[in-house]
């Protein structure tokens, strides 16, 4: 198994996925409220965490900084296609975070009552889909991955959403449509570039970074194209409008998916592809980057303080605490792109938690609106502890796990861009005040509301939900140094490879200007010769 | 090239002769028998048939590179034999579903039905492998007149009447503009043949030829329901009955598209900086066109009429490519297959939903497929798998490919603008298609309206099974079919270099067939 490790890994969920399909014990007829269903998806995704955390987290050599479990087959030989896998340090604590939240995911899908089955396939070769993602080193693989993930999320919205839910569904998969067909043009031209310079046809990232070249005016496009499909996905203000409607329609499940994992795919692809291969368009563009992640983090917090549905507040906290994970990065040192990976895993563990929480209120009362909750403690106890742990972790206290990512990334930034990381800052103060707010207004005082009085507190299956999330706060608050070191060898040596990279293309353009120069001097020299 | 005497010649054509015997057969047993019988199966065996002589020919290598039979009036290439698998395979399909549904369709005389479907393929097959222009005329002609018939065979139902005069009017309006511009050829040139054609026509610029080119691409470009020639499409697809819709989107506009490509590359490929200009801005007026009107359709039929021609549009697009060495011709092959795969799928569903509902003028609107994931499932799924196919999105894996390879070849060929804009409409196709996913999956069904469950036949489930298939597996696997387009374009464009290729392939041990007879 393990030369063939990651394709497991990838391709166990999808065939649960089928077997879930085709078995007949998940019929309607003999587990009519697919409880079967859930036992064998939950075993599924819980083995493929096992898998991933005994064989690819334990065996994994942190301080290699190449792929490593590598897997190459050729796939489409005539294009130089091929089945190319690895996991680095960028990578393999997104892999483990997917991975971790998928059964925490098929747990909560006890609020699904209708159609289980196929939610559970759903989530599966999303599952599928996003592995595949994070783990494809061929810029084609990675694209018929990148798209896998649209149309599984499409159905679980669609399906098992809220009231606007075709709406948001349709508005979410076109609005990703249009940025990731763009990206596939410059993908090809990146690759035709390639073919042109060296002679020879492949869509493998690695030759493409090390042996393709590109004029400034080149690179400014390109990364463009790859921006807009990213930026549409992280989401990067202006494009983040989609966000607040998936998140809002979607059920819990989906919800707590789309925060944790798939937003990060983003991020995730402009760091492993659009920074490698046009690293001076990525220089010429940052600055606006930085700057649009520091509007998107104050707006997100404004918006979300104004929200009266606690969904849509946490969906907008996303945007703002997204803000993060890209001015980290695009400052591009090593202490702000290792905290801008950190707070990407944070942010997956916070807010799938916050989600998952307002599942939990939802399922009871069937509203999300902050005005029909109130002096909920008293009641619940045991779901405000874990509420309030949840809050304090999404706004970075010390010892919680939000608090190591935040520090990273508003020290490392703040060397590049220190006005905008001092306006970043605002964003912390006005994100403790509106989850503060949320919280005093939820948890706090009388219970005014009275079916309130009859809420009863978090059951067994749920509390087994919360409980690895709850691990994993103080784990990485309190002791976060295994994940900084496997993450920050890889991020140095990577950044270093960028900077290489971007100094050689320069190097190049100017020495063909000068030979340019030096060929229109040269007729006048002749002359003044003879 | 006609040293193969006659008897090899005419074994190359055993399918259109099978095929010719059969449609008479068909005829005269309808004729006799004066009672209902199983024509479908019949028609389906005359097929199948024919699908296994061209097969036993292709395996045996008898279609050469370049290879022209009868008087050089019919090319027996790889390009005829890629035609004739991919026509007989959709005219099984066809058959197949013309033999559950023909009830429902409200079409009576089934003899004629079949007959004519056998005699329309066979004109596309002649028009998709003429090596002259006047044979591709007839093919084209013989084609039509069938299928002019096919579109009004639903007698009682007045739009289908509608449609047959329509598209006869047009057609035929259509068919003498070409008529005109292969008089011109001639009248340039002295000949119809295509490759001598190439060579008479090659440093030759004058104004009559650009018209006479102009001419016969309008014939090509009605036939291939390109914008501006596009206005009977919608009307006729939809009036036209289901099973004839689905036979015009895949066999008509596939053998038109390999007549195009024959004329483009074979006969005026010296021509090419005038026609390609063209051909851009119609390419992009017929995307772009198609995809925009499609957005407004209530009628799923009619929908995929307009989807259609935007699909055409794309294939306009690799026509500007090189069709070797930019890989445009491979990828309009390999496009050709993956939609026809598609949407052969895509109408066969309509139908079923259609039947519910016999005989409504609005049976196959939108509306009708709301809830169908729950009624049935099956259908639904495979439908959600076309529909996202054709708009290019995983798992409906072909269509992502097709479009893979024809935005890939443009960009390699220089039209980084034009890609973009065909992805850009791509994005715009993804709204309508994944409309009817919206009503079959999350529109919850009303109260305690009795919906109608359209009945699914075993035959049109196998076909729904193989073309949901096919559109996975042909894009987990592009690179067989892939392959084989690019050397069957070779064979045609540029039969020359092929020689030690199909050497290689004849030192491989194969079954022995020997085509002397006693």
């Amino acid at each position: 198994m393990s030369e063939h490790l990651l394709s497991v890994l990838i391709f166990l969920p999808l065939l649960g996925a089928v077997l879930l399909y085709i078995l007949p014990f998940f019929s309607a007829k003999s587990d009519g409220h697919g409880d079967i269903a859930r036992w064998f998806a939950f075993g599924i995704t819980t083995l493929t965490f096992v898998i991933s955390l005994l064989k690819l987290l334990f065996e994994f050599d942190g301080t290699n900084v190449n792929p490593q479990f590598i897997e190459d087959i050729p796939w489409i030989a005539q294009y130089g296609i091929s089945y190319n896998l690895g996991v680095d340090g960028i990578s393999i604590y997104l892999v483990l975070l997917t991975t971790f939240l998928m059964p925490i995911i098929v747990l909560a899908s006890h609020s699904v009552h209708s159609r289980v089955r196929a939610y559970l396939a759903n989530m599966l070769v999303l599952e599928t889909a996003m592995l595949g993602t994070l783990l494809a080193l061929d810029v084609f693989l990675f694209y018929v991955f990148w798209e896998l993930m649209l149309a599984p999320m499409y159905f679980i919205i669609g399906i098992w959403g809220g009231r606007r839910k075709i709406y948001a569904t349709l508005k979410f998969v076109l609005y990703t449509v249009v940025g990731s067909l763009l990206m596939l043009v410059a993908i090809i031209y990146v690759v035709w570039q390639h073919q042109q310079q060296t002679g020879e046809l492949t869509f493998l990232l690695s030759s493409l970074v090390s042996n393709t070249t590109f004029t400034m005016t080149e690179e400014l496009w390109l990364f463009a194209a790859f921006a807009l499909a990213f930026g549409i996905k992280v989401p990067i203000f202006p494009f983040h409008t989609w966000l607040p409607d998936a998140h809002v329609e979607a059920p819990t499940g989906g919800s707590v998916v789309l925060a944790g994992v798939l937003l990060k795919m983003g991020l995730y692809g402009f760091i492993r592809f659009a920074y490698p291969l046009f690293p001076r368009g990525a220089e010429e563009f940052a600055p606006y980057l930085a700057a649009l992640a520091v509007i998107g983090i104050i707006y997100g917090a404004l918006v979300a303080w104004a929200q009266e549905d606690i969904k849509k507040l946490v969906a907008y906290s996303s945007v703002s605490h997204l803000g993060y994970c890209v001015l980290g990065f695009v400052a591009f040192n090593t202490i702000s792109a290792t905290g801008s990976i950190v707070q990407m895993i944070n942010h997956g563990i916070s807010t799938g938690a916050l989600f998952l929480l307002v599942g939990v209120l939802y399922d009871r009362r069937h509203t999300r609106a902050i005005s029909e909750y109130g002096g909920l403690a008293s009641q619940v106890p045991v779901f405000a502890f874990l509420f309030l742990v949840f809050t304090l972790s999404s706004i970075a206290l010390p010892l919680t796990n939000g608090f190591v990512g935040e520090f990273l990334i508003l020290l490392g930034s703040f060397e590049r861009f220190p006005l905008l990381t001092l306006a970043a800052l605002s964003g912390v103060i006005l994100g403790a005040v509106y989850m503060l707010t949320l919280y005093m207004r939820t948890m706090f005082g009388e219970i005014d509301v009275e079916k309130n009085g009859k809420l009863k507190d978090v059951n067994a299956i749920e509390l087994a939900a919360f409980a690895p999330l709850f691990v994993v706060v103080f784990w990485i608050g309190i002791y976060p140094k295994p994940l900084i070191d496997a993450i920050e060898p890889t991020v140095a040596s990577y950044i270093e490879q960028v900077d290489q990279r971007s100094q050689r293309l320069l190097a190049l353009e100017e020495q063909a200007l000068s030979s340019r120069i030096a060929l229109s001097y040269l007729p006048s020299s002749a002359a003044g010769g003879q | 090239m006609s040293q193969l005497g006659m008897i090899n010649e005419i074994w190359l054509v055993s399918p259109l002769l099978i095929l010719t015997a059969g449609a008479v057969a068909v005829l005269l047993i309808d004729v006799f028998l004066q009672r209902a019988w199983p024509g479908g199966l019949f028609t389906g065996f005359v097929l199948v048939a024919a699908m296994y002589t061209s097969n036993y020919l292709f395996l045996g290598e008898k279609f050469l590179p370049g290879q022209r039979i009868f008087h050089n009036l019919l090319y027996a290439d790889r390009l005829s034999a890629f035609a004739l698998g991919l026509f007989l395979c959709a005219s099984i399909f066809v058959v197949l579903l013309a033999h559950e549904k023909l009830k429902q369709e409200k079409v009576e005389a089934a003899g004629e039905y079949y007959s004519l479907l056998l005699m329309t393929t066979i004109g596309a097959i002649i028009f998709a492998s003429a090596g002259e222009l006047i044979t591709m005329f007839l093919g084209l002609e013989t084609m039509s007149m069938a299928l002019y018939c096919l579109c009004g065979s639903a007698l009682t139902v007045r739009a289908s009447s509608e449609s047959a005069l329509k598209y006869f009017l047009l057609g035929s309006f259509s068919s003498a503009f070409m008529l005109y511009g292969i008089a011109l050829l001639y009248g340039l040139t002295g000949t119809t043949l295509i490759p001598e054609l190439a060579a008479k026509l090659a440093g030759m610029d004058s104004t009559v030829l650009y018209i006479a080119i102009g001419l016969v691409l309008i014939g090509f470009l009605f036939k291939i329901s390109a914008v501006p020639f596009h206005f009977w499409a919608p009307d006729v697809y939809q009036g036209a009955p289901t099973t004839i819709t689905a036979y015009m989107a895949t066999v008509i506009k596939a053998s038109a598209v390999i007549a195009l490509l024959r004329f483009i590359w074979g006969a005026v490929p010296g021509q090419a900086a005038s026609w390609t200009g063209a051909m851009w801005t119609l390419a992009v007026i017929t995307m772009t066109v198609g995809n925009l009107i499609a957005l407004r359709q209530r009628s799923v039929k009619r929908m995929l009429a307009y989807s259609s021609i935007a699909h055409a549009g794309y294939m306009m697009v690799a026509m500007q490519v090189d069709p070797v060495l930019q890989g445009g011709g491979a990828a309009i092959l390999y496009y050709l297959v993956a939609y026809t795969a598609m949407s052969l799928g895509a109408f066969a569903v309509v139908l079923v939903v259609a039947s519910a509902n016999p005989g409504e003028p609005d049976a196959d609107e939108i509306t009708r497929f709301n809830a169908l994931a729950q009624s049935r499932p099956f259908l639904a799924a495979t439908m959600a798998l076309f529909m996202l196919g054709l708009a290019g999105i995983p798992p409906g894996m072909a269509g992502l490919l097709g479009k893979f390879y024809i935005f890939s070849s443009a960009v390699q060929a220089g039209f980084v603008g034009l890609a973009i804009i065909g992805v850009l409409n791509s994005a715009i196709s993804a709204y309508y298609y994944l409309r009817v996913i919206v009503a079959m999956y999350f529109i919850e069904p009303q109260g305690d309206e009795v919906v109608e469950k359209p009945e699914l036949g075993v035959g049109i489930a196998g076909i729904l099974a193989l073309c949901s298939i096919g559109v996975v597996a042909l894009g987990v696997f592009p690179s067989a079919l892939h392959d084989s387009a690019r050397v069957t374009v070779q064979s045609f464009v540029n039969p020359t270099s092929l020689e030690i290729t199909v050497e290689q392939m004849k030192a491989q041990p194969r079954p022995e067939f020997n085509l002397s007879l006693p």
